[in-house]
């Protein structure tokens, strides 16, 4: 009898241990809003990219350490004319049981590509002109121009590979369950709470993930979700305030991973008078004293930027460069006078009080410009009605918050060139110089390094003359865990938003 | 049988009013969310994005909002009319939204006044009856504070001391009563305590003020001097007779609660219906703010003529007025 017991309680402990060993455990992760959409081809924001990058993997992505990491396709060769991509699928299966394979990444990439599409990034891989399938596992992409870009592109959340038969079925139904082959599937989605992913135990990377599920829940309040990430309610939180940041980091219950990722500036509406000088815009790149704007809006936090947001170590960065401009009221007044305003002008400055930091931002701009004459009206809808503007130019100047989609050199796109489509949400309206577009579209066709290096310097020089655009600071984008969270990665620079990719990695005692 | 007639024809007239109410409520929300700048298709699509024109145009087509605002107004209302609030913008049908969240903020909303009752009414007893007292004086300035205080201010206190502080209770947060009951009711209770505290104070003020008034009637003498027993006069009566305004109290404040309710969900990230409206009105989903301010706005008309049913029964010389 006393044997049995001693081997029951011995099973019993062994059992107790790996479960222990075995047990990925919940974790519960606060989103800083509802995403609208799970629809893998729109860029629904933070929060939806943080869930979807859970789900789904792409034929690449932008692993932890910032370098592009071959997921679905195992390995790819670019040509040496950058003209064709081939990448070979590895043996990857999907949530529902089915294999990954070629005609799976055809449909995927062709419902992008769709001219009449929702596609987020439809305008940046329509240079794919073919896509060539000719076994189950190769998939050749044939460029109408040669692009080095690209492949920033395909690694995004929302180029990521779902089952052609699921399109086929499902590519319109806004309710349908998603599926793809990351390392968590979809169990459900509680409208106004939360969304719960669990363990896809047939991910194609050995002993990943560790979890056994994960709730995303949204706390749209920041306060509310810093105070639950401190009361233990939830395990991580994204978009950490300014100012809990230092409170979050001293701990001893949380841990504060802190990134320098998006760049705060302006966006100048060229149409408007004053600001199509470049004199003007040079000025107000003098006038703005940065540590104002950092003590203003961010509690002290950031770094501040005096050329280009270019970050360091990423191509077109120059450490000569950097410091372009200074703060200078003298000069600033020289330029303004140059351009014809020496008393300055008025102007309508656009950002949004729906954010505290953009709203402090422009009230911080307001006062320094006010020192050489400029006098500004704040216009602080909330960020719905600033985005309309924005996409319609509706503004004289805007408060710019944003970063890089990719961490090609090619990112500089978005924000400088010209072309057809000149009122943009990043771009400044109506700014086009010839000169910039070549440059640019030189820059995304060379493939020898050395030779880009040589052309985003040449970028760099043209961009900081014209100051289409102006810079003031680099911001932190923070993430906030509880002590006993490890693998969680914020993922280096322009990256951070991307960040959810890490979820495969981490674990919860 | 006559009152009974005429009860029903005055609940009948109350209902038609509620329901014009209602479509002043409806019309006013429609033309108010069409005149607010900000692209529910542009949202939808992701601000970051840049979809093609013909992409727009299709999912414009696709919830119906290229067609004319009168025709989408006059669609709206025929549907409402026959119950259905249509369908919010991600494709599910607003009734399931509002299905899903009302029944939490009525959860809230009731727990707040049993909250609130629980502590208002003995309060407001004992400071009655202790009149003058140092125990009226400290209760009633408590009650004042309680009533000043704002809600927000008084939640984020609570979590501050209660749940990061001590540690004993969530901070935020839901969960199902079907997954685990004992975390579902922890997680009610310091969003039921922080709605429930102001309208506590005024049910307090209110039953001490009545209660005082009340026991200042000659037929309150009488039956002292019949040699009642004190409880039985107190409780039987000087309570019942002074119920009347605290039930109004709760009426009037029940709507109050439902404002309340707003920033009391967003504290505490309660999903309930004021949680789907803020969401709903920065996502620009039209038919979804719509439906719930409807609901919202049914709902706070439905109590105000409950309370006014509850009077009656707890007083005749009401009914027999109307009639």
């Amino acid at each position: 009898m006393k044997r049995i017991l001693q081997m029951a309680l011995a099973a019993g402990l062994l059992g107790l241990m790996t479960t222990t060993a075995l047990a990925g455990g919940t974790l519960y992760f606060g989103l800083s809003a509802e995403p609208s959409t799970l629809d893998t081809i729109i860029q629904p924001g933070t929060a939806g990219r943080t869930v979807k990058l859970a789900m789904h993997r792409g034929l690449v992505n932008y692993g932890i350490d910032g370098k592009i990491s071959p997921e679905l396709a195992e390995s790819y060769e670019i040509s040496p004319d950058a003209k064709e991509y081939t990448f070979h699928l590895r043996d990857a299966k999907f949530h529902d049981g089915s294999p990954v394979t070629a005609a799976d990444v055809k449909a995927s990439l062709e419902r992008i590509l769709d001219p009449k599409g929702k596609g987020a990034f439809r305008n940046e891989l329509s240079i794919i002109s073919g896509i060539d399938t000719p076994d189950v596992k190769t998939v050749t992409l044939k460029l109408s121009q040669p692009s080095v870009s690209l492949m920033g592109y395909l690694a995004l959340p929302e180029s990521v590979i779902v089952p052609a038969a699921w399109l086929a079925k499902n590519a319109d139904n806004a309710t349908a369950s998603p599926i793809g082959a990351g390392p968590f599937q979809f169990v459900n989605w509680t409208r106004g709470r939360e969304i719960v992913v669990k363990k896809f135990p047939g991910y194609y990377k050995q002993g990943k993930p560790d979890l056994d599920e994960v709730h995303y829940v949204f706390y749209g309040d920041e306060n509310t979700r810093v105070n639950a990430l401190k009361s233990g309610d939830v395990d991580i939180i994204e978009y950490v305030p300014a100012k809990d940041a230092t409170a979050l980091e001293k701990g001893p219950d949380t841990k504060l991973l802190t990134m320098n990722g998006p760049f705060m500036g302006l966006q100048f509406n060229t149409k408007f008078e004053p600001f199509s000088k470049p004199e003007v815009r040079q000025a107000i790149a003098y006038a703005v004293d940065r540590s104002v704007i950092i003590n203003t809006a961010f509690n002290g936090l950031g770094t501040p930027i005096y050329g280009i947001a270019i970050p360091e170590g990423y191509m077109g960065y120059s450490a000569e460069k950097a410091n372009y401009f200074s703060h200078d009221i003298d000069k600033a007044k020289e330029l303004l006078k140059k351009a014809g305003y020496p008393n300055g002008f008025e102007a309508r400055l656009l950002a949004s009080s729906q954010y505290s930091f953009h709203q402090n931002t422009a009230i911080a701009i307001q006062s320094e410009l006010a020192k050489i004459g400029i006098k500004l009206t704040l216009d602080l809808p909330d960020w719905a009605s600033r985005m309309a503007k924005a996409n319609a130019g509706d503004y004289d100047f805007a408060v710019l918050g944003s970063l890089g989609e990719i961490t090609d050199a090619d990112w500089l796109s978005n924000y400088y060139y010209g072309g057809d489509k000149l009122v943009r949400t990043n771009n400044s309206p109506y700014f086009d110089d010839p000169q910039i577009n070549e440059i640019l579209d030189k820059g995304r066709a060379t493939v020898d390094s050395a030779e880009r290096e040589k052309i985003y310097g040449a970028f760099v020089d043209r961009a900081l003359e014209l100051s289409p655009l102006v810079f003031f600071m680099w911001r932190h984008q923070d993430y906030a865990v509880r002590t006993g969270v490890t693998g969680f990665t914020n993922m280096p620079g322009f990256l951070t938003f991307q960040s959810g990719f890490s979820i495969e990695n981490t674990k919860i005692e | 049988m006559q009152t009974l007639s005429t009860f029903v024809i005055v609940v009948g007239a109350r209902l038609a009013t509620a329901l014009v109410q209602l479509w002043v409520i409806a019309t006013l929300v429609f033309s108010i969310m069409y005149i607010m700048p900000g692209d529910p298709v542009l949202l939808l699509l992701g601000p970051e994005s840049h979809p093609s024109p013909e992409a727009v145009a299709a999912m414009r087509q696709q919830l119906g909002l290229d067609q004319p605002v009168l025709s989408q107004y006059l669609k709206w209302l025929g549907n409402a009319a026959v119950g259905d609030l249509g369908k919010s913008l991600d494709g599910y049908p607003v009734i399931e939204y509002v299905t899903a969240s009302l029944p939490k903020t009525m959860e809230l909303a009731s727990a707040a006044i049993l909250v609130a009752a629980i502590m208002g009414v003995p309060v407001g007893i004992a400071a009655a009856l202790w009149r003058g007292r140092f125990l009226d004086g400290l209760l009633t300035s408590l009650s004042t504070l309680g009533i000043s205080v704002p809600v927000y201010i008084l939640g984020s206190l609570l979590i501050l001391l209660v749940s990061l502080k001590l540690g004993w209770l969530p901070s935020s947060g839901y969960t199902d009563i079907s997954r685990n009951a004992f975390l579902h009711f922890q997680k009610l209770t310091l969003p039921a305590v922080t709605l429930g505290l102001g309208l506590a104070a005024s049910i307090a003020r209110m039953t001490r003020s009545s209660m005082l008034e009340i026991l200042s009637r000659d037929f309150v003498r009488s039956l002292r001097a019949r040699g009642m027993r004190e409880r039985r006069v107190i409780w039987l009566h000087v309570l019942r007779n002074a119920a009347i305004p605290i039930v109004t109290i709760v009426g009037l404040q029940l709507g109050n609660l439902m404002g309340g309710t707003v920033l009391v969900e967003a504290l505490f990230n309660w999903p309930g219906l004021s949680t789907l409206l803020v969401t709903a009105v920065s996502n620009r989903n039209y038919p979804l703010v719509q439906g719930s301010i409807v609901t919202i706005a049914a709902l706070f008309i439905l109590i105000n003529l409950c309370v006014d049913i509850l009077y009656s029964l707890l007083d005749p010389r009401i009914r027999r007025k109307r009639a």
